[in-house]
């Protein structure tokens, strides 16, 4: 076994050094997925009556998560 | 000062005593000689273990430590593990006491770890019995040290560095053992120490004596086990006297705890406190039930498959047993000891205009350095939130109500002007400067990344003094055009008012939220409407001015106080993005100007 697969092996075993770029990909895509939540759970008060008061702040709200999925996406993509 | 200050000061003396009594011992007893000797490599290699790693878990075992100790069974795993693994209970104790005192974790929690640490402890007397006795300095302790050394010097990796102390530590208390063991064996030639064994109870108590001394001159009960159990495998004490000793270096450690806890704060005594009616309880079951747990310690060896003569390993069994005993008769009593603990050391009552979290402590540790500052940053924020919500004139109360802000800014809170210098020096100015000083000692022990992290908290400081000192200026022509008999500069100080009121009930609420897409929505939506509303006022100025509806006094007044307001919101992002927001994905999907533009313009 070569040293390096040896120093790679031990850095492996004890998480040494824990891809940057895997753990932000991985951190990213449950970010994007509770953005998915938040934007399903609005899209929903705004079809709904009881929130017809609210509608045009929902709507807004809306909007904020849609740029913020596209950015973490985009993110995503550079990183891939 | 802390328990590990106090114990490194004590414990190097210590080594350079034993080495030297080792010396003076060579000429007439070479073997009394080589057990001292032995002794002394024992603590500087659990010296070289934890100094290790401390540097190879670069702040995981801080983080460790603070998320996984929130229900006592958590607390006490956690403390067991870490201290079996970085052999060292006085380090987790250092931890859990900077931890204590900075308020991230609870008393209960604290008292957790320290009773699972008692646990983890008994992990030294595993180590010494299943691998000490039986590894061949040259085959091993010397391969381990040699390594320690070229590690380094190939790579340049703090982990790696780390890695290597503990290899040297390793080395080295093999090597003490070894000098020990073999010391032992020569001293039984000339001298039987096992003639000196006493039966009964009244044996127990002279050896249980024995051992509780022993353990407070070495100051390590790590030491005073390896050197029991070394005994009693070379034969030089007896099994039933082992037990006394192993139960009396229990109740020895505690006295070092105490000690070490006369110049701690409260929240040391506290755990010194715990930790010594723990061991006093546990040693208390032990001496009355040690004939019980010698059966179950034969039973459970017969299962595990102890030989019926390996006595240094039945002895490493029974002070894991007697430990895990304690732990299960003590801590479902942990919520009576805290609140007995909480009277007993009543903290020193906090002027409102001093730091709450900022403790010499945890200078030593970077990253609790990092967070106790970043707590004390909130708490300045509270004192300045309410600063600038008096200022402009509002009631808190209202204003975290679900109160519509129209409504809000008609509830006036006062109706004289608040004297904001007089509570910039009372409520911000102290804590300000405790920050700055405490940052500037604790950045000695940083890295570059703590540090450029220090830099940022220290400007989310400077704004929100800022912010309180740019509301000062907004307060005067807040109140005189809020009342104006000219509607129009009325409605737009009024509307200014709701723009601040809103942003400041954002930023508020990002203080309480933990979930990040929540963090994310606010924080964005903070940002856009600050730059909507300073384009929209700015709109409105201009057509007011045009239109003649205000004079020229009003016009300049509402320029100047249009920026002070969007400084103050400027200020308080600024300050919300470095110290409510701790995570760099976060940072990263943030709306920028960009963003905010492009947001601005499809809204048009």
């Amino acid at each position: 076994m070569g040293i390096k697969k040896f120093i790679k092996d031990v850095q492996d075993m004890f998480n040494l050094e824990l891809s940057k770029k895997e753990s932000k990909k991985k951190n990213l895509k449950e970010l994007v997925k509770k953005l998915e939540i938040k934007k399903f759970k609005l899209e929903k008060k705004i079809n709904s009556k009881k929130y017809k008061n609210a509608r045009d702040i929902l709507k807004e709200d809306y909007e904020i998560i849609i740029l913020q999925i596209k950015k973490a996406t985009k993110i995503l993509k550079k990183i891939d | 000062m802390s328990d590990n200050v106090f114990y490194t000061k004590l414990i190097t003396p210590i080594i350079i005593i034993l080495l030297f009594v080792a010396l003076v011992f060579l000429g007439f007893y070479p073997n009394i000689s080589m057990i001292l000797g032995g002794i002394a490599l024992f603590l500087i290699g659990m010296e070289y273990m934890e100094s290790g790693f401390k540097t190879f878990s670069g702040g995981m075992l801080e983080q460790v430590l603070e998320k996984f100790t929130n229900t006592t069974p958590k607390a006490i795993t956690t403390g067991f593990i870490s201290t079996a693994i970085v052999q060292s209970s006085s380090l987790i104790s250092v931890i859990v006491i900077s931890f204590l005192t900075a308020e991230l974790i609870t008393l209960a929690s604290a008292i957790g770890i320290i009773f699972g640490s008692n646990i983890g402890t008994t992990a030294t007397a595993w180590l010494v019995s299943m691998f000490g006795l039986k590894i061949k300095i040259s085959a091993y302790a010397m391969p381990m040290i040699v390594m320690g050394i070229i590690i380094p010097i190939f790579l340049k990796d703090k982990s790696w560095k780390g890695i290597a102390s503990i290899l040297i530590g390793l080395g080295v208390i093999f090597l003490g053992i070894g000098y020990m063991k073999e010391g032992f064996e020569t001293l039984k030639e000339g001298m039987n120490l096992a003639s000196y064994a006493m039966d009964g109870y009244l044996g127990i108590f002279v050896y249980v004596l024995v051992g509780a001394v022993a353990t407070v001159v070495i100051q390590s009960s790590s030491a005073t086990m390896a050197i029991i159990i070394t005994a009693l495998a070379t034969g030089q004490i007896e099994y039933a006297n082992a037990l006394a000793l192993a139960i009396g270096a229990n109740l020895g450690t505690t006295v070092t705890a105490v000690i070490g806890s006369l110049k701690s704060n409260e929240n040391g005594k506290r755990l010194a406190v715990a930790h010594f009616i723990f061991n006093m309880i546990t040693g208390f079951i032990a001496i009355a039930f040690i004939y019980q747990l010698t059966d179950l310690v034969d039973y459970l060896s017969k299962i595990v498959g102890i030989g019926v003569e390996n006595y240094a390993m039945k002895l490493a069994l029974f002070h894991t047993i007697f430990n895990v005993v304690g732990v299960v008769v003590v801590s479902p009593f942990i919520k009576y000891l805290v609140s007995f603990l909480n009277k007993l050391f009543i903290p020193k009552t906090i002027e409102v205009g001093q730091a709450k979290y900022l403790d010499d402590s945890v200078l030593e540790m970077p990253d609790v350095a990092i967070s106790a500052i970043t707590k004390e940053i909130k708490h300045l924020f509270n004192n300045a939130f309410k600063i600038i919500v008096h200022g402009i004139n509002i009631k808190k109360g209202n204003l975290n109500s679900d109160m519509p802000l129209e409504n809000v800014i008609q509830d006036s809170y006062s109706t004289e002007y608040i004297n904001i210098d007089k509570f910039y020096k009372y409520k911000i100015k102290g804590i300000y400067g405790q920050i700055i000083d405490f940052s500037t000692k604790a950045q000695i022990n940083m890295s570059p990344e703590n540090v450029e992290q220090l830099y940022k908290l220290k400007l989310a400081c400077r704004d929100i003094v800022e912010a309180v000192k740019d509301t000062k200026h907004l307060q005067k022509n807040l109140k005189k055009y809020s009342n104006s008999p000219n509607k129009y500069i009325k409605e737009q100080y009024n509307q200014l008012k709701i723009d601040l009121a809103e942003l400041l009930k954002d930023i508020n609420k990002l203080s309480e939220i933990t979930e990040q897409e929540e963090i994310i929505l606010v924080l964005s939506k903070a940002k856009i409407h600050a730059q909507k509303y300073d384009m929209i006022a700015n709109g409105q100025l201009d057509k007011l001015i045009r239109e003649k509806l205000i004079t020229n006094e009003m016009a300049t007044s509402l320029m100047n106080d249009s920026t002070y307001a969007y400084d103050i919101g400027k200020n308080l992002i600024e300050m919300a993005e470095v110290v409510f927001v701790g995570n760099d994905i976060v940072h990263d999907i943030l709306v920028d100007d960009e963003d905010i533009n492009t947001f601005l313009n499809k809204e048009k």
